[in-house]
């Protein structure tokens, strides 16, 4: 049963006036229609009808109507018969089913009616604005490929496709989205990936059914296995680099026409403190700075409650100098130590928000009242202490050191700060066992989110907390692919080769 | 009622009983806690005890390196705390307390007495220094020692510089130990002070009274 008025369920027409007078039924009042009569060559009546803005009319003046202006034949051309000898564009399909044809058309292809024939030609010669390749905002590195997704779904295919030459690899495309018609792509190696996963994903996809996908979040947010889960268990990359190995890792890529971020599933808690940089560094450093970033993560979500807890309850694990600085400062603002780091949290989320939401020369001048505001005239006119702001500012700083988890860093950051508040050291254990055990609950896509720790994969910790040597990470993690050999040989070391250095 | 039921109520009071152990009416404001450093006891004539409490100072949120004490008396120690923290408006807070000091009038039964029930009070530290002296407690704590910001501080950091042996500051625990054990094996450091205000350490001398 047609779900909507182009859906008429109709075929294509032998005449074409017939074609002609549904076409205008069914799409009159849009402006960017463009439906053009014409003869070829032969005398024979046609129609092409495209998109404006969304085709080249370049590659279609010299390569489609010129062609066929020129064709010269005794009798009546069939669609099958121009695309066979007269159109030289390389992508061309025939279709009888009208739904189909509308539906490319609005897909930016050019449709071809000729009349005496009840098939139409479609004419793949897409063209739209579009930005170019540049690095995004996020995932920044030092070293390492520079380019990032753009909102062209095949571009980022292309881009994907670059780095991974190989006839597995595949893209699987769908259609979501019942007014935006959004072309989704998954993005696999046949042979390395987790069928189980891709089962699953396929099957959550179709059952999809809404009015328009505009970004990748929308998906996120329908597939997710968790809903309601504070962590993201989707992965979103933003560079192809990313995303590639990702997938040489047995993991499925999500494309969504119209959005820079690529999703990624299934994602493992290890992730968001991963950066793809790590494995274009020497491996000591890639895990020096995970385990820094695992301390930020740590510090983003216990620093404020560990701080009110030791202030409020345990007074005794302070060191005398500081206690005696503090409670000096603290004697002298007319604020709680609780509610100032509420207060001054709240005052941090606000700046944050206007800065971001601001065109950037506000943004930055946002920023630095803010700095100015908070950082040094609150102190001085004694609203806040200045120990309440060194330790928010620590915990913001750190809170961005891994980028993925900020939302769920703000979130639970309170929760442990009222916890605190309310029960001290012991309310926070209370809150870190819950969030544990909360963590080892999650899955994604059937795969333990908190993985490899839990369970725990010895293999899988070779590249988790710690990044060891290339040369000694072989195999794939089990959990996300059943084909686990990565690496062969390896070349021969002067040690292997005994030599001397 | 299923099994799993059945265990899950049982454990439910395990898991939330404990939070009654902790909570915010024991929350202390920083602001509201007055930092004991020493901690002196005299007997005043008319038999009560006096409780003289060293603090260390604030001022324009840094250390003035200035002691500040106050004296209130009560018929028990905990009558004399009380009328303190009245007299501050203030919580006393222990968790820094350097020295205990048992001064003039207080006889070496009331020591032994008052050194139990030290050693029971969960907020005292066991090993914190303990000391005793001829003069008034209250005259010492509010004396000066030598460059030392605070009387207490710079004692106990006095006999750990005279210390030749490993044995550490005499302490709450040693002098229980010792009552226990009904022997003697070290003396109590005794301090002194001159009508100049200066405390100083005397010479070792037997410790019984």
């Amino acid at each position: 049963m047609p779900s909507s008025r182009y859906q008429t369920g109709k075929k294509v027409a032998l005449q074409l006036s017939e074609n002609l007078a549904q076409i205008r039924i069914l799409m009159a009042e849009s402006l960017d229609l463009t439906l053009r009569e014409f003869e070829l060559g032969n005398g024979q009546r046609a129609a092409t009808l495209y998109i404006d803005g969304l085709v080249d009319m370049e590659v279609l003046g010299h390569d489609f109507y010129a062609p066929l202006q020129s064709a010269d034949n005794a009798k009546n051309y069939s669609a099958a018969e121009l695309s066979q000898r007269v159109i030289s564009l390389g992508s061309l399909q025939v279709s009888q089913d009208f739904d189909q044809v509308i539906g490319a058309v609005l897909q930016g292809l050019t449709a071809l009616f000729v009349d005496g024939d009840d098939h139409a030609l479609l004419v793949q010669a897409i063209s739209w604005q579009q930005r170019s390749v540049a690095e995004p905002g996020t995932d920044v590195v030092i070293r390492g490929p520079r380019e990032g997704f753009i909102e062209s779904m095949r571009v980022n295919v292309s881009l994907l496709r670059r780095k991974i030459h190989h006839p597995d690899f595949t893209a699987e495309t769908l259609n979501l989205g019942r007014y935006s018609r959004t072309d989704i792509a998954l993005v696999y190696i046949k042979g390395i990936v987790n069928q189980d996963v891709l089962t699953r994903l396929r099957q959550r996809l179709s059952e999809i059914d809404i009015d328009a996908i505009l970004d990748s979040g929308y998906i996120e947010q329908l597939v997710q296995d968790t809903p309601y889960s504070l962590f993201p268990t989707i992965g979103t990359a933003e560079k192809p680099d990313i995303a590639a190995a990702r997938i040489l890792e047995g993991r499925i890529a999500i494309l969504v026409d119209g959005s820079p971020v690529a999703l990624t599933v299934p994602m493992l808690f290890v992730e968001g403190l991963h950066s793809p940089e790590d494995h274009y560094t020497r491996f000591y450093y890639a895990t020096w700075v995970r385990i820094i970033r695992a301390i930020a993560f740590a510090i983003s979500l216990l620093l404020p409650g560990f701080f009110l807890a030791a202030v409020y309850y345990h007074q005794q694990i302070i060191p005398f100098n500081l206690l005696l600085s503090m409670a000096a400062g603290e004697s002298s603002t007319p604020f709680s130590t609780g509610f100032s780091l509420l207060l001054l949290g709240l005052a941090y989320e606000i700046l944050r928000e206007a800065g971001i939401r601001l065109p950037k020369p506000a943004g930055q001048a946002i920023s630095i009242v803010g700095a100015i505001v908070m950082g040094d005239a609150a102190v001085s006119a004694n609203l806040i202490s200045a120990s309440v702001l060194i330790v928010l500012a620590l915990t913001v700083v750190a809170a961005f050191v891994s980028a993925t988890y900020v939302d769920a860093a703000t979130l639970l950051r309170l929760i442990f700060l009222l916890l605190a508040w309310g029960l001290g050291f012991f309310g926070m254990l209370i809150g870190i066992l819950f969030l544990l055990v909360y963590l080892c609950s999650l899955e994604s896509f059937g795969v333990p989110f908190f993985a490899p720790f839990a369970p725990y994969d010895a293999y899988g910790m070779r590249d988790a907390m710690v990044r060891y040597p290339l040369r000694r990470l072989r195999f794939r993690p089990y959990l996300l692919s059943r084909n686990q050999r990565r690496m062969g040989q390896t070349p021969k070391t002067s040690a292997d080769c005994g030599e001397k250095g | 009622m299923q099994m799993k039921t059945k265990q899950v109520i049982l454990l439910m009071p395990l898991l939330f009983l404990p939070l009654l152990l902790a909570g915010c009416w024991d929350k202390q404001e920083l602001r509201d806690i007055a930092i004991v450093l020493g901690l002196g006891f005299d007997c005043t004539e008319a038999g009560e005890l006096q409780l003289t409490v060293e603090l260390a100072q604030r001022e324009n949120g840094a250390d003035s390196g200035e002691s500040v004490c106050f004296t209130a008396c009560g018929e028990t120690r905990q009558a004399a705390e009380e009328a303190l923290e009245q007299l501050l408006d203030k919580q006393l807070f222990w968790g820094n307390l350097s020295l205990l000091l048992f001064g003039q009038g207080v006889s070496y039964s009331d020591m032994a007495a008052m050194t139990l029930t030290l050693y029971q009070d969960d907020r005292i530290n066991s090993a914190t220094p303990l000391f005793r002296s001829d003069d008034p407690a209250a005259a010492v704590l509010n004396g000066h020692f030598g460059e030392a910001a605070y009387v207490s501080q710079g004692l106990v950091q006095a006999v750990e510089r005279d210390q030749r042996d490993s044995t550490g500051v005499y302490c709450l625990a040693d002098h229980l130990e010792q009552l226990v054990n009904g022997v003697a094996e070290r003396e109590v450091p005794t301090v002194g002070v001159n009508e100049a205000g200066e405390v100083y350490l005397e010479a070792k001398r037997d410790n019984k009274r």
